[in-house]
């Protein structure tokens, strides 16, 4: 089903109680002569607190997901409601202001401002969206709270490690109550215990707050931690397994990679 | 292999190469055009010297740039040794009348002047023109016209024409067409000649002569028939050939083309500096491969190469399209300097510019590489490929202790230049690099300086829009150096446009307040074409009586002005008057010692001296001291020193008949009115109008108000040429801030991303880049009107040192100008940057290393 219909208004999703519903979802990259079809075909719906790992080999399509569900990019077909409102055939302002309204983001690579504090850049988002500075440092507060910084307000990046940077890009993501997270290999870049330590941060959001995360990741034991694991492979849905089981996880990203 | 590498780095780096090319096509064709300029001027005043002087050997006149010699000179050179013939002929400017609209005819026009001789008809002519129809002149109110002039003023021969000059408007049948040397266009003014008693009526010139030609005898010496003339003239009397008087002229015009070409260096400057900038940038951002091919084996001498080649091959194109724009340029540039009035003929495109540009383009576009090539090259391999190098941490110490001696350095060169009478070689080079000292030292103190300024610029811009704002300063920040550098590029054209401005709103300024503290009088009458050298054309006395009989008009009085050549005031200038209604006119104030009754000691042939001359002469009250004219050379008593700025009080002042008798000036060079009381002041001003239009077109009538304004246009109108070219250096230093503007989104890519992923619209990123833009170029514009303030303040102190007469005015306009331009200046430069940052793909720019 073609999507680049213009919308005007924000077709109810067809569950309205779920997140993020996909329907169809395909991408199709054009690289000169050769079109690559990274996605062909997704159905999937995350319901409103769930915890969801993406895992696949390279290639597969996690990534593309990703990009589409977090609306940094369109997709070539299918429909995709976040938050009960169809993202797919929005334009780049659309999609802007639903990315700063919807969606928060954690990255590999933390991605903070280099010159701005901490608390600054927890709050960035909201200050993009043009609130007044004074509430929001309240609210900045309490989450660097919630990720055990409370210390570490006024510090630059430069100036935290990898895991405390990350708990700041965390609460970063929260600032604005997004209603998708969107975690992409949010662990790659941290040893062990720090990538624990994040991990533990995401679940406590999801299970006490109630947010609703969709995480990439390529390692069964950071999959693991979540509600429920969806494999890719082609562009497909290859597989789903539920969380907390690091070793049927495995065993299934195994059996992909040997097909 | 170096080659291709600098080959490709040029195509890789498109959007880089193509702005450092443009700034080296712009300084280039600065450069050109102002050397074809100055070939334009020269090659003016010699086609048309020798037209006017074909087959004359010798000229006698004054040093001075008017006056007439005495009559009976004329006889005893014809009877020296070896002259042929010698001709007497006075001279003037008239207008030619074409309607007798007042609204019209006062309107000045330089295609309407006419040069005009007033010749013996009996003399055979000397100046090489040949008749091209019609007959020569007879006598009474006859005229020859050039044929080109004619032709432009559709004049037929029989035709009669109205000429006003200083004595009204007189009625001449044309009698004949001459042509001068090939048909040369002089700006549009004619040339013609008059029968000599004719001309003595209508110029009001009872006696002399403003210059003798001489033709020596076929088989005399030249140089010993010079000797033999030279030993009759008295002091202030020359005698010289066509060429010589051809060199003076050039040699006056050098001073200005001096200027010309020092501006057009200053902007090269700029365009390597811009280079530099630039390829710091390209080092910066090809470290990874510098360091790939260090540790395949490649020296520093080959990293340094490729960069250089580089350069070399930006500085050849660049100047291709340099040269082509010069082109263009200079005809824009001829036809500005036309309008100050100087006569400008067909553009001349000298050789040497077409290889001295090139070549100075070439050269500007190395010394901006060579430190980044250097510098390329020393990175140790193992850091680059690693793209861990760090510049070294900036030595700030030293940079502001090197920086503030280079800048006191620098005013200290400037004040010197200007405080100088004279300007022999050393001192114009003190001067020269008194303002390069001075930049070099503001740049050097820029990363200590800028930051600051930043700093402060960014408040409202942090106020405004709390995020943008505050990332638009990080932006500068991250990088001082290249902010610095970007701004500092900037500060050159400001500052040189903000000293100038300086320059211009001083003498304003300082005329203004002269003419509202110490003037008298209400109107001014004066020739239209009145120059500052001296007086082309006078008002004779029965204009001045004219006026004086209109209704409403209290005391009237003629001055007489002359710029010094040479003698006791050479540089100053001679001011005649009359003591009997000097009080009337005048408040002077003369400095302590002046003899009793100073107007009754001037009527008796004393006069008086400015005090800062005095001083430098060592000359005191009682004094004789020497004055040199046309009419010889005559000495005066000092009645007083007087004090003061006014123009008359920086004048050597003396009474009419003294002028006279030195410089042989027949009219008055003014006519001061006072209306008889305040309430009479427009109509007497209407009636002044009237006259001037019905019987003396060739004058106009000024308020006081009028006097200012015509000062600051006509200052404008000299100092837009040098707008003009720091509008090209200003130019080329915005492609800096694009340059960096460009550099700073490509490094904040990431950063960019993230905004843009967390919700930023394109809108705002495209704010952060424009605010950024704005915090350079409005860092760079205060920066250089401060320093360019200071800079036009040494010179006014100095020129008030030397000279006298000025005093520093702030040049408001100019600062107003500056700042509104610094804004759209940042919002141009930021167009493109903007438009990147803002089309950037997320996806990639969250990814980007």
């Amino acid at each position: 089903m073609p999507t680049d219909a213009p919308s005007s208004a924000p077709t109810p999703s067809p569950t309205a109680n779920a997140a993020v519903v996909v329907k169809d979802l395909t991408k199709t990259y054009q690289s000169g002569p050769n079109a690559v079809e990274a996605l062909r075909g997704i159905d999937l719906t995350i319901e409103r607190g769930e915890f969801v790992a993406v895992m696949g080999p390279s290639g597969s399509g996690k990534s593309t997901l990703m990009h589409i569900l977090g609306a940094l990019e369109n997709a070539t077909g299918g429909t995709v409601w976040i938050g009960g409102e169809r993202i797919t055939g929005l334009d780049d302002k659309r999609l802007t202001l639903l990315r700063r309204d919807a969606i928060g983001f954690i990255f590999q690579f933390f991605n903070l401002l280099p010159t701005l504090t901490a608390e600054e850049n927890v709050m960035l988002p909201s200050m993009i969206a043009g609130e007044g500075a004074g509430k929001l440092r309240d609210h900045a507060r309490e989450l660097l709270d919630l990720v055990g910084l409370s210390e570490r307000r006024e510090h630059l990046p430069s100036q935290l490690s990898g895991g405390e940077q990350q708990r700041v890009s965390v609460a970063r993501s929260l600032m604005r109550n997004p209603d998708l997270l969107l975690a992409d290999e949010p662990t790659g870049n941290l040893d062990s215990k720090n990538a624990a330590a994040v991990l533990d941060m995401l679940r406590d959001v999801q299970a006490k707050a109630g947010h609703t995360i969709l995480m990439v990741t390529h390692d069964a034991t950071v999959a693991s931690r979540a509600s429920r694991v969806i494999f890719l492979r082609d562009g497909r849905i290859a597989g789903e397994v539920p969380g907390g089981d690091a070793s049927r996880i495995l065993e299934f990203f195994g059996s992909l990679e040997q097909d | 292999m170096i080659r291709a590498l600098a080959w490709r780095s040029v195509t890789a780096r498109k959007l880089r190469a193509i702005l450092n090319g443009a700034g080296i096509v712009l300084g280039v064709a600065l450069i050109f055009s102002v050397l074809s300029l100055s070939k334009t001027i020269v090659g003016t005043f010699d086609d048309l010297f020798s037209a006017v002087y074909g087959e004359t050997d010798l000229i006698v006149s004054g040093a001075d740039a008017a006056g007439t010699v005495d009559q009976s000179l004329l006889s005893k050179i014809q009877a020296t040794d070896g002259v042929d013939v010698a001709t007497g002929s006075v001279m003037s400017v008239l207008t030619l009348v074409k309607s007798t609209d007042p609204k019209t005819a006062a309107k000045f026009d330089q295609k309407q002047q006419i040069n005009v001789g007033g010749v013996l008809p009996s003399d055979p002519d000397l100046s090489g023109a040949e008749i091209s129809a019609g007959r020569r002149l007879r006598g009474g109110y006859e005229i020859q016209i050039d044929q080109s002039f004619a032709k432009h003023n559709s004049l037929k021969i029989g035709q009669k024409v109205k000429l006003a000059s200083q004595t009204g408007i007189d009625s001449f049948t044309i009698v004949g067409f001459f042509r001068i040397g090939g048909g040369i266009d002089f700006g549009g003014q004619g040339f013609a000649s008059i029968p000599l008693d004719t001309a003595r009526k209508v110029f009001d010139v009872p006696t002399g002569y403003g210059e003798i030609d001489i033709a020596v005898k076929p088989e005399a010496d030249l140089a010993s028939v010079r000797k033999a003339i030279e030993g009759q003239l008295e002091k202030g009397v020359e005698v010289r050939t066509p060429s010589d008087v051809s060199d003076d002229i050039n040699s006056q015009i050098q001073g200005f083309n001096i200027i010309l070409y020092f501006f057009s260096a200053m902007s090269l400057f700029v365009g390597g500096f811009l280079i530099l900038n630039s390829f710091n940038m390209t080092v910066a951002q090809r470290m990874r491969e510098i360091g790939m091919l260090r540790t395949l084996g490649g020296s520093r001498g080959m990293i340094a190469r490729m960069f250089l080649f580089e350069a070399v091959l930006l500085g050849l194109l660049g100047s291709v399209f340099g040269v082509a724009l010069g082109l263009v340029l200079t005809k824009l540039m001829v036809a500005l300097v036309g309008n100050i009035g100087l006569p400008m003929g067909n553009i001349k495109y000298p050789v040497y510019a077409f290889v001295t540009a090139p070549t100075l383009g070439v050269i500007a576009t190395l010394f901006g590489a060579l430190r980044p090539a250097m510098r390329a090259g020393r990175i140790p391999p193992i850091e680059a490929v690693l793209s861990e190098h760090r510049a070294k941490p900036l030595k700030l110490r030293r940079r502001v202790l090197v920086g503030t001696t280079l800048v006191g350095l620098g005013l200290l060169g400037v004040f010197t230049l200007a405080s100088a009478n004279k300007t022999p070689l050393p001192i114009v080079l003190a001067g020269a690099f008194g303002v390069i000292f001075l930049f070099s030292g503001v740049i050097m103190l820029g990363p200590v300086v800028v930051p600051v300024i930043v700093r402060v610029l960014s408040w409202p811009l942090r106020r405004l829009s709390p995020i943008e704002g505050r990332l638009a300063a990080d932006g500068s920040r991250a990088n001082p150096l290249r902010t610095a550098s970007t701004a500092s590029g900037l500060m050159i054209g400001i500052a040189l446009v903000a000293a100038i401005g300086s320059l211009g709103s001083s003498f304003i300024g300082s005329i203004s307040d002269d003419l509202d503290a110490e003037l008298k009088h209400d109107f001014t009458v004066q020739p239209q074409n009145l120059t500052g050298g001296g007086p082309q054309a006078t008002i004779s006395t029965n204009a001045a009586e004219a006026i004086s009989a209109l209704d409403g008009a209290g005391p009237v009085t003629g001055v007489r002005l002359l710029f010094l050549s040479s003698g006791y005031g050479a540089g100053m200038q001679a001011y005649g008057l009359d003591p009997s209604l000097h009080l009337r006119f005048a408040n002077p104030e003369y400095a302590a010692g002046a003899r009793p009754d100073v107007d009754a000691r001037l009527a008796a042939g004393e006069v008086t001296v400015p005090e800062a001359l005095a001083k430098r002469k060592g000359t005191k009250v009682g004094d004789k001291i020497s004055l040199e004219g046309p009419r010889g050379a005559r000495n005066f008593t000092v009645a007083a020193l007087q004090k003061g700025n006014s123009f008359e009080a920086s004048s050597i002042v003396m009474s009419h008949e003294s002028f006279l008798a030195v410089y042989g000036i027949p009219g008055y060079t003014q006519v001061l009115v006072i209306a008889d009381s305040a309430e009479l002041h427009g109509a007497l001003g209407k009636r002044i109008d009237q006259l001037l239009a019905r019987d003396y077109p060739a004058f106009e009538s000024l308020s006081n108000e009028d006097v200012k304004t015509q000062i600051k246009n006509q200052i404008n109108q000299v100092f837009s040429i040098f707008y003009v070219i720091m509008a090209v250096a200003i130019l080329v230093s915005l492609l800096g801030v694009v340059n960096t503007l460009l550099m700073n989104v490509l490094e904040r890519t990431r950063e960019i991303g993230v905004l843009r992923a967390i919700g930023a619209v394109r809108w705002q990123v495209r704010r952060i880049i424009i605010q950024e833009s704005l915090l350079l170029t409005s860092a760079g514009a205060a920066l250089g009107l401060v320093v360019g303030m200071a800079l036009g303040y040494a010179f006014v102190r100095g020129i008030n040192t030397g000279s006298g007469g000025v005093g520093f005015h702030p040049p408001i306009a100019v600062i107003f100008t500056v700042a509104a331009m610094s804004v759209i200046f940042g919002l141009v430069a930021a167009l493109l940057p903007a438009r990147r940052a803002a089309r950037m793909n997320v996806i990639e720019a969250v990814s980007y290393e």
